[in-house]
């Protein structure tokens, strides 16, 4: 599976954006600063700029209550969401999901993925979801 | 042992040192293109050199300011007293200036920001990598030298030039207490026999050493602990490797120093 996340990576160039077990918040960072890093850093925005924007977010997908926490205090299901938004935020990001059912203990389906990925309505942002062919049922389980 | 097998392990030490020298020339590159490139200076790096400033020199401020005056004062009072027994007291000026501000300020700062910062940021960069933070960082396109060295070397250079001139102020400001306890000695006197005995380049000493020290003591730490291995066993030895050349660093730096000012 590593090796199919880098040849996304190549393909992608910097659309890359992947939501990976192998891919980790920054644990001296809490989850707003993780979230808000990448268009700090890409965009260059100040972190009075940024505010706004990924508070909005985190409102979006209710996790306002995570904000201040750091990855270690965080539940499978909500990191997951986390580093959802992290890769929400670069442009025109393609998003690499990497085994979604491997990184969230007892999820069934896909659904709730695919909901966070239709809230997530910024132009030119795609969802990518790799897995197992072995593991095919599961993703199909919801009908889609 | 035979002469073809000594040849071998000779041939073997030499490669293996050849290889780490070019990797740590490379990484020093990297380091100086990115600190003269002014896209480096994004308002994100400035954010985290303020932070970095607070943790080095404002959070340690109390402690540092106790130990320059205890250890200072200490040192002041038993050397003028010294001074005094043998007669040298026409000295105080040279002693103070040349030993005190331009040696003992900036090595001792160095000594105490290289125990807390230095190690600070050698373990810190050691469990980033270990924990594959910084693979993450480069997932995301994001430049770590920008992102994670840059500040922290800049930080710590500032943060030792301003110890190592508050360290000199509160050191030459005992220096005026003992030489008034001990020789009975008035401001005017004493301001006098420091402004003969300090020229401008010893300020610049003063500030290119205590930079250069602030360089090191974070360029070493950096670069062991971002090339330390993926086990959390590599934490420790990364610190250690890491913490032995900052040692070593200083001892060239403090060498190279005496031997710039006396020649």
């Amino acid at each position: 599976m590593a090796s199919a996340l880098a040849v996304l990576r190549a393909e992608l160039g910097p659309r890359y954006a992947p939501v990976s077990a192998d891919v980790p918040l920054l644990s001296n960072l809490s989850v707003f600063q993780n979230i808000a890093l990448i268009r700090q850093y890409h965009e260059r925005l100040t972190a009075e700029d940024s505010y706004r924007d990924t508070n909005a977010l985190l409102e979006r997908f209710e996790l306002c209550h995570l904000a201040g926490k750091r990855s270690f205090e965080l539940s499978d299901r909500d990191l997951f969401f986390v580093k959802l938004l992290r890769a929400s935020q670069r442009k025109e990001a393609a998003i690499v999901i990497d085994r979604p059912f491997a990184q969230i203990e007892n999820m069934h389906t896909l659904a709730p993925i695919r909901k966070a990925l239709q809230l997530l309505d910024f132009p030119g942002v795609e969802g990518i979801i790799l897995g197992y062919e072995w593991n095919r049922g599961r993703y199909e389980s919801d009908g889609q | 042992m035979n002469t073809a097998s000594w040849i071998e392990k000779l041939g073997g030490a030499v490669i293996e040192n050849w290889r780490e020298l070019r990797q740590l020339l490379g990484f020093a590159y990297t380091v100086f293109r990115r600190l003269f490139a002014p896209s480096s200076y994004r308002p994100l790096t400035v954010d985290i050199l303020t932070t970095q400033i607070y943790f080095t020199a404002v959070q340690i401020l109390g402690f540092f300011i106790v130990v320059s005056v205890l250890f200072g004062s200490l040192f002041i009072g038993m050397t003028l007293f010294v001074i005094k027994e043998i007669g040298l007291t026409s000295y105080i000026g040279q002693f103070i200036a040349g030993v005190v501000v331009l040696e003992m300020a900036p090595l001792v700062t160095v000594l105490l920001i290289a125990l807390r910062s230095g190690s600070a940021i050698n373990a810190e960069m050691a469990v980033m990598k270990a924990n594959r933070e910084l693979d993450a960082l480069t997932a995301f396109d994001i430049d770590i030298a920008r992102y994670l060295f840059l500040p922290r070397i800049i930080a710590v250079m500032v943060s030792v030039v301003l110890l190592s001139s508050l360290f000199a102020i509160i050191v030459t400001l005992s220096g005026l207490l003992f030489s008034a306890l001990i020789f009975g000695m008035g401001v005017n006197a004493y301001a006098d026999l420091i402004a003969k005995a300090i020229e401008y380049k010893d300020f610049l000493i003063l500030m290119v050493k205590s930079a250069a020290f602030g360089f090191f003591i974070t360029f070493i730490p950096l670069y062991y602990g971002s090339r330390a291995g993926y086990q959390l066993t590599a934490v420790p030895v990364a610190v250690l490797r890491g913490m032995v050349n900052v040692f070593i660093a200083i001892v060239v730096i403090e060498v190279l120093s005496l031997v710039a000012r006396f020649l």
